[in-house]
């Protein structure tokens, strides 16, 4: 059986994993800031949010940073609990492009 | 709560499905119960929206890291400590599967004069390297 995307750990090679830092954005801070009042307000539970993350895609988990993965579980929560509707992101940021 | 401090372990060699928090890396992997964290609701269940119910204790285990990858090529002493929820673990009283931990844990309940006569007679004394 395939492993989980996240299931890390001498896997999918026994390579050191690059733990190096950057500064924080301030869509990251964001980011952050919209999880932790998700779950202290019991929109979601935190294991929703991380089952969101482990449900990407193995190319797509690859290429999103750590932000981008929370991103990604955020909207799939969201959507799933009807919080917000499908596509609903997408449209208001074409909107406020446009 | 099933287990102890100071007890030897296994962790269930089962595939993850769903939203699982034990790594693949330790499954099937003896090692001893360090601490209780406490009981919690299960993850499994509250990931998908359930209520977590049963809780589930959570022990903290310490692995010795040459049990955990083969060939390992650190020191022996090294160890690595991972949260696993009890219905991962099963008891791992069969000495015979990891003689590195199991046979001292067996013997250390053994009397120390026993263990004396086993060390210089036929056990060889390899095999009670974990007595003192």
């Amino acid at each position: 059986m395939a492993r989980p995307v996240h299931d890390r750990g001498g896997w999918p090679t026994s390579e050191p994993i690059d733990t190096s830092e950057h500064p924080l954005a301030d869509w990251e801070l964001l980011a952050d800031a919209l999880q932790q009042s998700l779950v202290r307000n019991r929109v979601m539970t935190v294991d929703e949010f991380r089952r969101g993350i482990e449900s990407m895609p193995l190319q797509a988990y690859e290429a999103a940073g750590y932000y981008e993965r929370w991103l990604y579980s955020l909207e799939r929560i969201l959507v799933e609990k009807g919080v917000i509707a499908p596509g609903e992101i997408d449209r208001k940021l074409a909107e406020l492009a446009g | 709560m099933r287990y102890r401090p100071g007890q030897l372990v296994r962790v269930r060699d089962a595939p993850s499905v769903g939203h699982v928090r034990t790594p693949s890396y330790v499954k099937g992997k003896a090692g001893r119960v360090e601490r209780v964290h406490g009981v919690f609701g299960n993850p499994e269940s509250l990931s998908y929206g359930g209520d977590g119910l049963p809780g589930q204790p959570l022990y903290l285990v310490r692995f010795e890291q040459r049990e955990v990858w083969s060939g390992y090529a650190g020191s022996a002493d090294d160890t690595i400590y991972v949260d696993v929820y009890e219905h991962w673990l099963l008891p791992a009283e069969n000495a015979a599967h990891f003689p590195g931990i199991g046979l001292s844990h067996r013997f250390a309940r053994w009397p120390r004069k026993m263990l004396r006569i086993f060390r210089g007679g036929w056990l060889a004394p390899s095999l009670c390297s974990g007595v003192k």
